[in-house]
């Protein structure tokens, strides 16, 4: 046995152990039918594959899918002027990527409860706006789709900032000045020479706010109230209150081949273009 | 009246002035040099010419009219920059293409002035496929298609092979001079500045020490960092004599006597050192086949008067 094997011995019997073996049961499960108090057994069947079909189950993954995309979008929109301006700062850049990174020093639960405490109807805005007689009633800032994006966007922009500015960091500043030699304006070479090679890092930004966005259940959860129901609320209920493990299981196993089939697709697209998608 | 006129520029950097009231003008169709060591303020002359550095003081004008406050893309002056800046997404062609949509009337079309640099053949590749020499043909064809009133080159040899160095040197004149666009170029290579330029200025220290044709700068140099900038020199009695300017023969009574200390064989020439009398040494270059001195033979050196250097500071 070579040390390479040995080396890679423990990693990869991590990867059997945490992701490959509950993978299967996963898939497994899928396969079962639900048991009277939970859990599941057999037999096999296709059945909880087959309800996916009832179009209730449709419209909700098409929902999750316009609330990942649109705050996705959100994230890019403000991500790349803010990763612009670090990596063109003269100073301050550590100070800078320090404050965008803060936020990851405390639980993202006790961060949307702080949202929660901002927005809800007897929170700071609201009791402010009220205070300086401005509104009558309180605004419906909380328990709403907007509050949802609001809250993804929040929590994920960091994944959007830092893959842009790690591109533009490394980007050659006399490109931006060979671009303004030729008789570009600033906005021109941002959009002629800095977005163009920004790419690669807005495409792995997008990914890596877009994936945990279409399964998240925590914001939707605690923001949206109840009444933004998502995909990933869905499967969480089924392992919970509603106790439909194979279901859950069948539910998960179809996210995760869309995701796979969207990032396959991305990357195909990307690799016909400059560098790649990551 | 001179195309381009730089006036009294000033700029200061946090702990230093780097460019320290220059003035110089260059005329329509020159190939124009601005000489000095690292860190004399050449380059940053350079960018205040091209906009991207305001002067704190002085005014720069390009035929007649005052650019100093410019943003770059309003000024007609364009850079090849000395990694050539090449835009990576772009192909030859698009990059030559880059500058023609913002409202200038471009002198040549793209095709023409791809195949002036003999990049024709080449037009649709990517940058990371072109060689250091062809990143420069297409960097020089992005610029010179917008017809520049000059045209600026930060180091233009400096990222090139060296033994490609030499055949560029001759390309690039020769190319200024088929476009007769007014080339400025920055380089810290005298010998380059001396067989390219029609004129010359050497810079030392943020101050413009002299401008001029390159053999009068190189025969009369009116200071002493000029004359050794340019080329090696023996000082004596505060006269500068080049070593190629010192004679050198066996006996006779011209010039004085002197003893040889050491010889240094250079391949096409010989450097002979003497001393004249203690303490003071004499560097004399002489071609390889008129040497057949030793060390500590007695020797004659004298120079002709015209090849003294009496320079002011």
């Amino acid at each position: 046995m070579t040390p390479r094997f040995w080396l890679l011995l423990p990693s990869r019997a991590l990867m059997a152990l945490l992701f490959a073996a509950p993978m299967v049961i996963v898939v497994a499960y899928s396969l079962l039918t639900r048991g009277a108090y939970g859990g599941q057994g057999e037999p096999w069947t296709w059945e909880n594959y087959a309800r996916l079909l009832d179009p209730l189950y449709g419209e909700i993954v098409l929902k999750s899918f316009w609330i990942a995309a649109l705050s996705t979008a959100l994230c890019l929109v403000l991500g790349f002027p803010l990763a612009l301006f670090i990596a063109r700062a003269r100073s301050r850049k550590t100070l800078w990527l320090g404050l965008v990174t803060l936020p990851f020093w405390t639980s993202f639960l006790v961060r949307t409860y702080a949202w929660m405490f901002l927005l809800r109807d007897t929170g700071l805005i609201n009791t402010i706006l009220l205070g300086l007689g401005l509104i009558a009633e309180p605004l419906p800032l909380l328990y709403n789709d907007a509050a949802v994006v609001l809250g993804l966007v929040y929590g994920y922009l960091p994944f959007m900032v830092l893959p842009i500015y790690a591109v533009l960091e490394r980007l050659d500043p006399w490109l931006l000045e060979a671009a303004e030699d030729l008789g570009a304006k600033p906005w021109q070479v941002v959009r002629r020479v800095v977005v163009p090679l920004a790419k690669p890092g807005m495409a792995a930004g997008s990914v890596l706010v877009f994936v945990p966005c279409l399964g998240a259940y925590l914001t939707p959860d605690l923001m949206g109230g109840g009444k933004s129901i998502l995909i990933g609320n869905v499967i969480q209920n089924q392992f919970t209150t509603a106790r439909d493990w194979p279901f859950g299981a069948a539910l998960s196993i179809v996210l995760m081949a869309i995701v796979m089939a969207l990032l396959w697709v991305a990357l195909r697209k990307s690799r016909g273009a400059e560098g790649g998608l990551l | 009246m001179p195309v381009l006129s730089v006036r009294g520029v000033t700029k200061e950097f946090p702990g230093h002035r780097a460019v320290d009231d220059v003035s110089f003008d260059v005329e329509q169709g020159q190939l124009f040099a601005l000489l000095g060591p690292s860190g004399c303020g050449k380059t940053t002359t350079l960018r205040m010419i091209a906009g991207f550095e305001t002067p704190d003081a002085g005014e720069i004008s390009v035929n007649g009219a005052p650019i100093t406050h410019l943003p770059p893309y309003e000024r007609r002056v364009n850079t090849v920059f000395q990694n050539y800046a090449l835009f990576p997404h772009l192909t030859a062609r698009q990059n030559v293409e880059f500058g023609l949509r913002y409202n200038r009337d471009a002198a040549h079309t793209v095709d023409a002035i791809l195949d002036l640099v003999q990049m024709g053949h080449k037009a649709s590749s990517r940058p990371t496929q072109l060689s250091g020499g062809e990143k420069q043909r297409v960097a020089l064809a992005r610029s010179l298609v917008l017809a520049p009133d000059v045209l600026l080159l930060d180091e233009p040899l400096a990222a090139l092979d060296p033994n490609l160095r030499k055949q560029v040197r001759g390309e690039l004149k020769a190319l200024q001079r088929r476009t007769g666009v007014t080339f400025l170029m920055v380089t810290h290579d005298q010998e380059e500045a001396l067989s390219m330029a029609d004129t010359v200025a050497v810079m030392n220290a943020g101050r413009l020490e002299q401008v001029g044709p390159p053999e009068e700068l190189y025969v009369r140099p009116r200071t002493r960092f000029v004359a050794g900038f340019l080329g090696a020199v023996n000082w004596i009695d505060g006269i500068g004599v080049r070593p190629e300017a010192v004679r050198v023969s066996r006996d006779g009574d011209l010039g004085r006597e002197s003893i040889v200390t050491a010889i240094t064989f250079l391949g096409n020439c010989v450097h002979v050192e003497a001393e004249l009398a203690v303490g003071v040494k004499i560097v004399c270059e002489i071609p390889r086949l008129q040497s057949d001195f030793q060390k500590g033979d007695r020797i004659r050196v004298w120079w002709r008067e015209c090849d003294e250097m009496r320079p002011e500071a």
